[in-house]
């Protein structure tokens, strides 16, 4: 790791009104917002201590509309970890972060990457439609880490954002690219260029 | 609903129901049974729009409008959004119209269903003005032939997050000041603005085609390109395709406003009792009925017709699960709330 400080791109992803933005604004300025606005995108930093290091980390909070599709293309190129959020009363959020799941990996063409899949709204558990164990099941399929969030109760909202540092830290640790860790998302797990000659 | 229109629908739903449009839009019914998730509904509706050859607003009408926001501290100055439509070409007009009336309504109710004009807009601007057309327009149209028109093109993203911005102003601004869906909008048929002639003709070419509906994101790629940027631009009718498609939605309520179409005409004023989904339906139920007779009138008309002749009982069927399925909804949303 570079000697200078720490710095991670983080972005939220997921369908319409799951709650990406009530976890971020949850996490970074600590209450819950109640608007009704859809995103279009947003980003905010912030400064946290994980494990004992500090980390700078710049979250982008996205728009959950497949609409925008068209930047999605481009913030999932530079975001170094993901949390892919769905709402667990809410089937069509899940079966859509699950497309988002496949679209990350499409773009860094690579098996795996730092992703948190986090159910959100765990608050409204009568409404639950996302049992624990589907989700669960779907994420260690895919070797991803799985958590339950609401954003409304402060519940697992720092634990879902640090995890993921924490990841990004041992997949990036892992990689043993250069200590530049924007590049990390462009490489092939070889890292060896020539191959395709 | 709350989030009507915001919410996604199971991707897998959403797939079957989509197929059933394009095997055979007439016989699509959406009722509560078969399809209880409204988002699924709403969501193939917005699939439909943002897969249009072109975007249903055109970069013309897109200027218009920024034209008059400028106007906006003189009111006087600035045109109705009526007139301010009247750029576009009939078909569109009457699909735009039609689909700005639903969402006035849609907002009307945004006490209940928490989508106010802004955030509808929010949510419809991407769908109704792709990244592709202003891409299109500054960055020289000459990748016009390239595939990649779904967004999912490279270069657009940058510039694309401030262009949705600004879509998204304009839509507002176009909801903000549509009048509240209690009539139709009279008239449009009689400005026909010179270049909808022309594309009306190109339009009906491709229509044929729809006999085969579809929707592979492939083509609407090649043919948004094609239109994207200047409608007026004749593309080869195959790649036009799902022109056609459209200009039959737009069509169905073009003939409603003439002669024929008193039933389409009232069952839209039934609508105004604040169905949210009514309205759709009637672009849906238009826009695919075609497909079963009649399809050696105009390319395009065959739909149209066809929607006025064989497909007005199931029109109006329509109309009333609709608003059985809406009215449903309501309920149990009151009871969740």
């Amino acid at each position: 790791m570079s000697a200078e400080e720490e710095r991670f791109k983080l972005v939220v992803v997921g369908g319409g009104g799951v709650g990406k933005s009530a976890l971020t604004i949850q996490f970074i300025q600590s209450y819950f917002v109640s608007d009704y606005d859809p995103t279009i995108e947003d980003s905010y930093t912030k400064i946290c201590t994980v494990d004992g290091k500090e980390t700078r980390l710049d979250i982008l909070d996205t728009a959950g509309q497949e609409e925008f599709g068209a930047m999605r293309e481009q913030y999932m190129r530079s975001g170094e970890g993901f949390l892919l959020v769905f709402a667990l009363n809410d089937r069509g959020s899940y079966h859509e972060v699950q497309k988002f799941h496949t679209q990350v990996l499409r773009v860094k063409d690579r098996d795996d990457f730092p992703i948190v899949l986090v159910g959100n709204k765990a608050d409204l558990e009568q409404q639950r439609v996302i049992s624990r164990e589907d989700a669960q099941a779907f994420a260690s399929d895919n070797g991803i880490h799985y958590m339950e969030s609401s954003a409304k109760n402060r519940y697992n909202v720092d634990e879902s954002f640090l995890e993921l540092v924490k990841i990004i830290r041992r997949f990036q640790e892992m990689e043993s690219t250069p200590p530049a860790a924007h590049h990390t998302g462009k490489q092939k797990s070889g890292g060896c260029p020539c191959v395709l000659l | 609903v709350v989030g009507l229109y915001r919410l996604c629908g199971s991707a897998a739903v959403k797939k079957e129901l989509r197929d059933w449009f394009e095997r055979n839009s007439s016989a699509v019914c959406l009722s509560d049974d078969l399809y209880p998730d409204i988002n699924v509904i709403t969501g193939v509706l917005k699939d439909f729009l943002r897969e249009l050859p072109s975007p249903l607003i055109t970069s013309t009408l897109y200027q218009v409008v920024r034209d008059a926001m400028t106007l906006r501290p003189q009111p006087q100055q600035a045109q109705s959004p009526v007139e301010l439509l009247s750029c576009l070409p009939p078909p569109e007009r009457a699909t735009l119209s039609l689909l700005l009336d639903h969402l006035s309504l849609v907002a009307s109710f945004s006490s209940s269903n928490r989508m106010t004009q802004q955030n509808l807009a929010v949510c419809f601007g991407p769908v109704l003005l792709t990244p592709t057309q202003e891409a299109w327009r500054e960055g020289g149209g000459g990748r016009a032939g390239r595939g990649g028109g779904k967004g999912f093109g490279q270069g657009e993203g940058i510039a694309s997050a401030v262009d949705f911005k600004r879509h998204i102003e304009a839509l507002h601004y176009l909801l903000q000041q549509w009048p509240v869906p209690t009539h139709r909008v009279p008239g449009d048929n009689h400005t026909s603005p010179p270049p909808s002639a022309t594309i009306t003709q190109g339009q009906q070419l491709p229509v044929l085609r729809l006999a085969v509906p579809q929707n592979p994101e492939g083509e609407v790629v090649v043919s948004r390109r094609a239109r994207g940027g200047l409608a007026r631009l004749e593309s080869p009718p195959p790649i036009n395709r799902y022109a056609g498609d459209w200009s039959i939605c737009g069509r169905d309520v073009l003939s409603g406003q003439e002669a024929d179409y008193d039933e389409v005409a009232g069952s839209e004023s039934d609508g105004d009792s604040g169905d949210d989904e009514e309205e759709k339906k009637e672009v849906w139920v238009s826009g695919g009925g075609g497909g079963a007779g009649r399809g050696d009138l105009y390319v395009d008309d065959f739909m149209d017709f066809d929607a006025s002749f064989n497909c007005r009982l199931s029109l109006k069927d329509f109309d009333t699960l609709i608003h059985d399925l809406d009215r449903e909804l309501a309920k149990q949303i009151n009871i969740c709330l």
